[in-house]
């Protein structure tokens, strides 16, 4: 017994290598933005050293900026939601199918996520845009030309087709884990197959949903490519916002600021539904 | 040891030719700068063509090899400054647009330029030359449209703007546009703030801009536009591409797409940068440049010939400018966040 070595030491060497590679590579670098973003942005000097929280202040106390971060919020939410209302009956279909055919769905839903996403957004375009499909097929009923390209709408769409395999493979692993014999039990009681949905399949897969809405939305919170080609110019969120402070500017010091504000929201709207869905589950 | 002085046919020959290049040797020694030249530059096209054009043929023979250091203009710019005190840096010869090579030398970075170091100074084009950096090449900025829609090219900046919703800005040179307006309305390029009203009645008429340099092309041939100020480089490239396109030259002038090579002052092997910015400025080089990417040469002894001259021939009295560098830096990033908020449409 003596020599048994101590469960505790064990746990620290097991994981200690992969909080070094954490530490090293995630923590302190954010450890240097949370400092850059307190310096000076100065043309010639490039940055200042100081401890101001100015970056920040600019940023809280200009309608610009907070009217990004709240379109960037909005289109987060608004993608979750349909990935959510679109991604679960497919998911549930998945989950149940015992045929063949499920895998080749699976591999369905797998393959746009072997294309990167700034390609998708290419292919959008040429959807959406001025000559593309869209306008093509409503020249053809008659119509004067359409471009769909560079709105909200264009932006939407493209994030939404992103982020839905992500919710639907989330989603069905989920169901996959409720017993079927549950809702069988709940239709052997006499219950429809709505109150059977909202009484059985629902609560059960609330942490499914969970973290299934909260992967998607933090991808949504933070996509940068397909803003920056569907929305074109005219429309601002944070990513691209963000990268043009850095990368066009070499405003580094606000971009630290951009990132940390971004970061800071997307962690707390995270937290809170996090919580809820906890409460709600413990509450069934 | 006898043999040491012993006089005969072949020791003659060698001597005589040794003294024969010894006026040349400084040259020579000159010529030879050995070992490594990082060159940050832009990737791409232009990375490709510095090797195929300056790198392989130019001072690969010399004994330099060249590292690049490829990224975009910002990034490269900002770890130069971040360099900046240390007494070696990582990098000899930058790749910057005319505007950047102004502000870099005017954070004290750049090392001063002139004939003794760079002989082929001699040769660039007066308008284009400043102590600190080198012309590389160059392109003017002109109204692109499309023939088929345009019968009457605009051959003002004001003709262009009458197009309004029908304009295309490029969203990463809207400033540019800017200076278009200002040279026009205000006869000075550098009074670019007094042009906002121009440029917010553009937006305002609904002028589309793009955030990519390639979506313009593809605009002017679904007819979503039809005019736009952009290099002409570009219009040759695109034309080349199959595009229907075409270009006119402002009569108040055109402001000019300059692309510069400067050495910076910490610089690890001064020589080499020297030799490759001397190599850029060869006519060689120089011709390449214009024949592959349609790009201007800025020096005075790389007449262009055949197919080549006619593409990039500019029209009799075509009055080219350089962006007014100071005024530019001064207001540049102020009018950026004035941008930013016009193009916003909530």
């Amino acid at each position: 017994m003596a020599t048994r070595r101590p469960e505790g030491l064990t746990a620290s060497l097991l994981i200690g290598p992969a909080t070094l590679v954490v530490m090293l590579s995630l923590v302190l670098p954010l450890a240097l933005l949370a400092r850059y973003s307190l310096n000076k942005y100065d043309r010639r000097t490039f940055m200042i050293d100081a401890f101001t929280p100015e970056n920040y202040l600019r940023f809280v106390t200009d309608p610009f900026y907070t009217g990004v971060l709240w379109t960037t919020f909005s289109i987060a939410i608004v993608t979750t939601l349909l990935c959510l209302i679109l991604g679960f009956p497919i998911a549930y279909k998945l989950a149940r199918s015992q045929t063949r055919w499920k895998s080749i769905g699976v591999l369905l839903i797998i393959l746009p996520l072997f294309i990167g996403s700034t390609v998708r957004a290419l292919g959008w375009m040429g959807v959406l845009g001025r000559g593309g499909i869209i306008d093509a097929a409503y020249g053809a009923l008659g119509g004067s030309g359409i471009s769909l390209l560079y709105t909200s709408f264009a932006v939407g769409i493209g994030i939404l087709s992103i982020n839905l395999p992500y919710m639907i493979l989330t989603l069905q692993s989920v169901i996959e884990g409720i017993d079927a014999r549950l809702e069988e039990a709940a239709d052997s009681l006499g219950a429809d197959p709505p109150r059977r949905f909202w009484h059985v399949v629902l609560p059960l897969a609330l942490p499914g949903i969970g973290t299934g809405g909260i992967l998607v939305f933090i991808l949504a919170m933070n996509a940068y490519a397909t803003p920056f080609l569907l929305g074109g110019a005219r429309f601002q969120m944070m990513a691209p916002m963000l990268y043009r402070e850095f990368a066009v500017n070499n405003n580094w010091p606000f971009a630290a600021a951009i990132a940390f504000i971004l970061m800071l929201t997307t962690l707390s709207l995270t937290a809170v539904s996090g919580l809820l869905v906890q409460r709600r589950y413990k509450a069934q | 040891m006898t043999d040491l002085f012993t006089p005969n046919r072949r020791r003659l020959l060698t001597l005589a030719a040794g003294a024969a290049a010894a006026p040349f040797a400084p040259a020579v020694l000159r010529a030879q700068e050995p070992g490594r030249v990082v060159m940050s530059t832009w990737g791409g096209d232009y990375a490709k063509l510095l090797t195929q054009n300056i790198e392989e043929p130019l001072l690969k023979p010399k004994g330099i090899e060249v590292v690049q250091d490829a990224g975009t203009e910002p990034t490269r710019v900002a770890k130069s400054i971040a360099q900046r005190r240390l007494p070696r840096g990582s990098v000899d010869v930058i790749c910057v647009q005319a505007p950047a090579a102004y502000d870099l030398e005017d954070s004290g970075l750049l090392e001063p330029l002139d004939e003794s170091k760079v002989p082929n100074l001699k040769y660039v084009q007066p308008t284009f030359a400043t102590p600190y950096s080198i012309p590389h090449i160059y392109s003017p900025q002109v109204i692109a449209y499309s023939p088929e829609r345009v019968k009457t090219p605009p051959k003002t900046f004001d003709e262009m703007a009458a197009y309004g919703s029908k304009v295309g800005i490029l969203d990463n040179s809207y400033i540019w546009v800017a200076m278009a307006a200002a040279l026009k309305q205000q006869g000075d390029p550098g009074k670019i703030a007094e042009v906002k009203g121009t440029l917010e009645k553009l937006i305002k008429a609904g002028a589309r801009a793009y955030t990519s340099t390639e979506a313009f092309a593809p605009a002017i041939k679904s007819g979503e536009i039809d005019v736009g100020l952009v290099w002409h480089a570009r219009v040759l490239f695109w034309t080349k591409g199959g595009v229907e396109m075409a270009a006119s030259f402002p009569a108040e002038g055109c402001l000019t797409y300059v692309s510069s090579m400067c050495v910076l002052k910490n610089a690890p092997n001064k020589a080499a940068a020297f030799a490759y910015i001397n190599a850029a400025l060869d006519p060689r080089a120089q011709r390449g440049f214009a024949d592959s990417m349609g790009y201007h040469p800025t020096i005075t002894n790389a007449a262009l010939e055949g197919d080549v001259a006619k593409r990039l021939a500019l029209p009799e009295g075509a009055k080219l400018l350089p962006a007014p560098y100071p005024q530019l830096s001064a207001v540049r990033d102020d009018m950026n966040d004035w941008w930013r908020r016009l193009l916003d449409r909530r």
